[in-house]
């Protein structure tokens, strides 16, 4: 255990100090399994680990939902999203952050990207939420808040990445997703309505549409929506494995893209090499946290945390609170993939020891990560808001946050105390 | 050079492309087969698994290059001082060192399945060529790792955690 201990402080001690997390992780696995086990091991798992990881169809499920999002995320879906729900939401008070909030909830379901969501939507919505007459606070709040259900609703990278290190399939995890996401989203919209109810000046109304005007502003957006449902509905009626649905996504992404003229060559070259070194970093995040998985399960460390935990008297739902303050307080300095991947296979034994679901567990992990994007002092999602619009303060920004930071809380609570919530869906896939 | 770096960075860009293109459309049309007409397309799975090791180890020497691995840059603001050019070089020594082991490792282990004559499951692709392919390009990786111990200080904050949520 203490040589679990000492890997697991120094995987952050290094990470911290900007060692690229891949080789933070597999140098401390290296030299750790060397310790426990000695160094013809270590050395041998190193290409065991990564062939595991480099010739599975399963993982080839990252490229390729990387690449649908890439492909849609450039062909302006989100301009095409924003004025669908503005035509709706527009003329109600609050409505063009409402209409932010719902664009926000579309375009990450197709793009799986939190930082890219909150990055777009601040070029597409924030310029008219200013023409309006919105504060500057509840306008860029609305997009830093909304970016985080980039990384819930499916398909999700960081959910991709949780199923990979704990052997979860990730099309239930994707299955999961879907009503906490949508909850996540109704809060929000509550939220919005509130404060605009509170405080009118902030969140003028838009302008109204006719009935034609709505019409006309679903034609750019069915085909993607059409995808959504194809990909979510063949992964629920088990009609595709979560590989084959994200082959199947990025192709019919990439015909769509092609058949309205929505991509040049330049463009076709630039996502398909985008996509592939995102790929790659990602890739080696993997093998280093694989390899270090395996140390911490040669270590004892997890069964050990499990034993302290008992000790203590925790018991399994005092467990689960003190795995989440775990999360959120990292979450609160560390970017959620570096969390997920040093904190998750350190917490999987005890999980299962106490019975937990790993799909539920999924989720909250998700959400708790999703959290920590809008908590200061590093929260991603407004640094992102911060550097696409420089003049916002980053106090108004972190100010508008709080009702939101709240919200998040207590659907975190209730997707702790009901479970059912994240898994009714997949129970009726089983 | 410069421009024979290019003309290699464009190489590997252009197989990027396709190994990627080629995963999709092996995907899409094995599903297609197997939903609609009852006929998957043989050896599918093999071949994707096998065009995404390309990728993952095409890319990897770029990506090293570029320096664009995933970086936690919370204390930034000192790390990157002038000062700790030698912090930098450090961990590019350090980064070089783990992937000169892997393509040691990669080696030997593409000199035990040339031996065993190692063949992947539906296609009989030889797997010593592919571990082969591995040690070399983990080589390539260190080597560009290794330019960095002695190239420009680390200088681009914001890294690549764009990618990583």
């Amino acid at each position: 255990m203490t040589a679990g201990l000492l890997s697991l402080l120094a995987v952050l001690v290094l990470a911290f100090l900007r060692v690229p997390l891949a080789f933070a992780l597999l140098s401390v696995s290296l030299g750790g399994i060397g310790v426990v086990m000695g160094w013809d091991v270590a050395r041998s798992l190193v290409p065991l680990t990564i062939s595991e990881a480099v010739f599975s169809y399963e993982l080839a499920v990252v490229p390729m939902f990387i690449l649908m999002g890439n492909i849609l995320a450039r062909t302006g879906i989100s301009d095409d999203l924003f004025s669908a729900s503005n035509a709706f939401l527009g003329p109600i008070r609050g409505g063009l952050a409402l209409s932010t909030m719902v664009t926000c909830a579309g375009f990450s379901a197709v793009c799986g990207s939190s930082l890219a969501t909150a990055a777009t939507m601040s070029k597409v919505a924030y310029p008219s939420m200013k023409r309006y007459g919105y504060s500057d606070s509840l306008a860029a709040a609305t997009i830093a808040a909304g970016g985080t259900l980039g990384i819930l609703i499916p398909p999700s990278i960081i959910l991709m990445i949780y199923g990979i290190l704990t052997q979860t399939n990730i099309g239930h995890l994707f299955v999961a997703g879907v009503v906490p996401g949508l909850l996540g989203l109704l809060m929000y919209l509550l939220v919005i309505y509130a404060i605009a109810r509170i405080s009118p000046k902030d969140a003028p109304r838009g302008e109204r549409t006719t009935m034609a005007q709505k019409l006309q502003s679903l034609r750019g957006v069915w085909p993607f929506t059409l995808l959504f449902v194809l990909i979510i509905g063949g992964l629920y009626g088990k009609l595709f494995t979560a590989t084959e649905a994200a082959g199947m996504g990025a192709g019919l992404a990439l015909i769509l893209a092609l058949v309205q003229r929505r991509m040049s060559w330049q463009d076709f070259r630039h996502i398909f090499i985008e996509t592939a070194t995102t790929s790659v970093m990602l890739y080696a995040v993997l093998f280093g946290a694989l390899l270090f998985a395996k140390l911490i399960s040669f270590s004892g460390l997890g069964e050990g945390i499990l034993e302290l935990f008992n000790q203590a008297g925790l018991g399994p739902w005092g467990t689960i609170v003190a795995i989440l303050v775990v999360f959120l307080v990292l979450g609160c300095v560390m970017d959620s993939l570096a969390i997920i991947l040093i904190c998750v296979p350190l917490f999987v034994p005890i999980l299962l020891a106490h019975g937990f679901d790993l799909v539920w567990f999924g989720i909250i992990v998700v959400v708790v990560t999703e959290i920590a994007l809008i908590t200061p002092p590093i929260g991603m999602n407004v640094f992102v808001l911060k550097a696409t619009l420089p003049h916002v303060r980053l106090g108004a920004i972190f100010r508008g946050l709080t009702p939101f930071i709240a919200i998040d809380l207590l659907r975190l609570a209730l997707l702790v105390i009901f479970p059912s919530i994240s898994l009714a869906l997949v129970a009726f896939m089983k | 050079m410069d421009a024979n770096l290019s003309r290699i960075r464009k190489v590997v860009e252009s197989l990027l492309i396709l190994t990627l293109s080629g995963m999709v459309l092996l995907t899409f049309i094995d599903v297609i087969g197997r939903r609609l007409f009852g006929a998957p397309l043989y050896g599918a799975h093999d071949a994707t698994e096998h065009l995404m090791a390309i990728m993952v180890f095409c890319g990897l020497p770029l990506l090293t290059a570029a320096r664009g691995h995933l970086t936690v840059d919370l204390f930034d603001k000192w790390l990157l001082r002038p000062g700790m050019a030698w912090w930098h070089r450090l961990v590019s020594a350090l980064v070089a060192a783990v992937l000169l082991l892997i393509a040691y490792e990669f080696y030997n282990s593409a000199i035990e399945a040339g031996q065993i004559q190692e063949i992947s499951q539906s296609l009989s692709i030889p797997r010593a060529g592919m571990y082969a392919f591995i040690a070399f390009a983990s080589l390539l990786s260190a080597v560009a790792a290794l330019l960095g111990c002695f190239g420009a200080p680390v200088s681009h904050p914001h890294a690549t955690e764009e990618h990583a949520k």
